[in-house]
């Protein structure tokens, strides 16, 4: 018998301590507590491993694999791309993780080894999994706009949907830009990362434009056929706000690009030559999910037993955050990844005791848009477990929106990200 | 045969031990589940957004159904309390009424 697979009988049975004794050793220097294996650090990832450690005290080990050296948050990162925030200022050291009990490798998960339960990294290493969360985040199909396959196109058109050094390469696009030239933004087709926020990155561009580059357009070419979050008030704004600088163009299906020229050719819509493209392609749960065999829907996304967020196809894996099939009305939004992150983190931890999950968790999702520098709308949503349909379910009443845009919850948004950032990174 | 039945007995008496370590980490803890579901935004930092630590649980779950109730405006909090229990939110009153900063 393999190590692996003494391992994997006593970690079944629950014994891990006698494990140890009996020579269920793992790569690592103890196997009295039992391994919590965390694969990304962003909303959901981080917050989940420091819930775990903190939950579980001494009776787990909690590894995070998290591949950039520091947590930059998407949202906010519209603010970078309008000029009114810094990179700097949505920026996290991991480092006070440490503190809060959780082991930080930074490296990149490569491929899971369902069998044996080990993540393998980058590197080389291997880390021995009882359970493990996948938080992966997205990646692109940038095989799915022609134009896009190569990297040479790909430096030319960042999306910026994953904040960072994008984001960065992005502004600067913006800020090289002539006056009277067209931004354009092409969304992919529902259910993408962060409903709002297409939109939301209209409204800061459109309010740089306005001070530094008047004459300049922002053209939104929606691959829905409307605007899929916060619709009337992201209208009223371009109506108003920005009159005559915003205009938006639903059913535009993005096939293919010319990065060298800046064109957008479409299903059906007219071609549109732009100044700067952003394009945001379409995508689905990050790459590591496909090595674990996770992803279930479409190609694209993980299906999950909700009360845990266990994988519907592989035991012992959680899978959470945007890479999620998600429940009836459920955002991938970055605080709903957070909420997913203490469901699982406390799952798991029941799991690992033999006990049964919280029969009735409950997810609240608050996302704030930014209209200008600093005057925010919100939406906010509260989805309560239905044991009968096994899935999340908003109650009927709750949630809604902002009245209008207004500068007390553009503070509200500020706060929001400083107390979120606090919560799962510690 | 004496030293395998040692280490049975060690084992087992580690399992023990083991055991009652997860039942303190992960027994009945609903509570502190839904508290958490509010420490995204209500974290003890800052004085924006107001902090929920400390304040006792009578206070709590009476701002919690006012806004529920339709009796307290607001923002945010007037729309999400609408979805939570009443189970919840006792039990969410209580947590941060005995839970001092993290």
């Amino acid at each position: 018998m393999t190590n692996g697979a003494r391992r994997r009988i006593c970690a079944a049975a629950g014994l891990l301590p006698f494990a140890a004794l009996a020579g269920c050793a793992t790569s690592r220097t103890s196997v009295a507590r039992a391994s919590v294996v965390v694969v990304g650090g962003g909303y959901g990832g981080a917050t989940a491993a420091r819930y775990a450690a903190l939950w579980g005290g001494d009776a787990v080990r909690v590894t995070l694999v998290e591949r950039d050296a520091a947590f930059v948050s998407c949202p906010l990162s519209n603010l970078v791309l309008g000029g009114s925030k810094s990179l700097a200022d949505i920026t996290r050291s991991y480092e006070p993780l440490a503190r809060h009990g959780v082991r930080v490798v930074h490296d990149t998960a490569s491929a899971v080894d369902v069998e044996r339960r080990r993540v393998r990294l980058a590197r080389g290493d291997e880390l021995a999994y009882d359970r493990l969360i996948l938080s992966p985040g997205i990646d692109f199909f940038f095989d799915r706009v022609k134009g896009l396959e190569s990297e040479e196109a790909r430096a030319l058109l960042p999306h910026a949907w994953q904040a960072g050094p994008q984001t960065a390469a992005l502004r600067r696009q913006l800020e090289a830009m002539r006056d009277g030239g067209v931004f354009a933004i092409s969304i992919p087709r529902s259910p993408y990362r962060c409903p709002p926020g297409p939109y939301e990155r209209a409204c800061q561009a459109a309010w740089y434009f306005k001070r530094a580059k008047p004459r300049s357009k922002v053209l939104v070419l929606d691959g829905n056929e409307e605007v899929q979050s916060k619709k009337a008030l992201f209208t009223k704004a371009w109506s108003e706000d920005y009159k005559g600088i915003v205009e938006y163009r639903p059913d535009c299906v993005l096939t293919e690009v010319d990065a060298k020229t800046r064109t957008a050719r479409f299903e059906i819509a007219d071609d549109v030559k732009a100044d700067v493209l952003n394009v945001i392609p379409p995508h689905g749960a990050g790459a590591i999910a496909r090595s674990a065999g996770v992803i279930t829907v479409n190609d694209q996304w993980c299906e999950v037993e909700f009360l845990t967020f266990e994988s519907k196809k592989a035991p012992h894996i959680h899978v959470l955050g945007d890479a999620i099939q998600v429940a009836p009305l459920m955002p991938k939004s970055g605080h709903m990844a957070n909420q997913h992150g203490k469901v699982a983190a406390a799952a798991v931890l029941a799991a690992l005791a033999g006990q049964p999950p919280n029969p009735a968790p409950v997810l609240n999702n608050t996302c704030y848009s930014y209209i200008t520098d600093h005057d925010a709308v919100h939406v906010a949503s509260v989805h309560q477990y239905d044991a009968k349909q096994q899935t999340y379910l908003t109650v009927p009443g709750s949630g809604g929106l902002s009245a209008a845009k207004n500068a007390r919850e553009g503070d509200y948004g500020l706060a929001w990200a400083q107390s979120i950032w606090a919560d799962m990174l510690g | 045969m004496r030293l395998s039945r040692m280490l049975v007995l060690a084992g087992a008496a580690i399992l023990v031990i083991h055991g009652a370590a997860f039942a303190a980490a992960s027994g009945d803890h609903h509570a502190r589940e839904w508290a958490a579901g509010c420490l995204g935004c209500h974290q003890p930092v800052g004085d924006t957004i107001p902090r929920l630590h400390g304040q006792s649980r009578e206070e709590l779950a009476a701002k919690f159904r006012a806004y529920r109730d339709g009796r307290q405006s607001g923002t945010v909090m007037p729309q999400l309390a609408k979805g939570y229990t009443d189970t919840q939110i006792d039990a969410i009153a209580e947590w941060f009424a005995a839970a001092k900063t993290r």
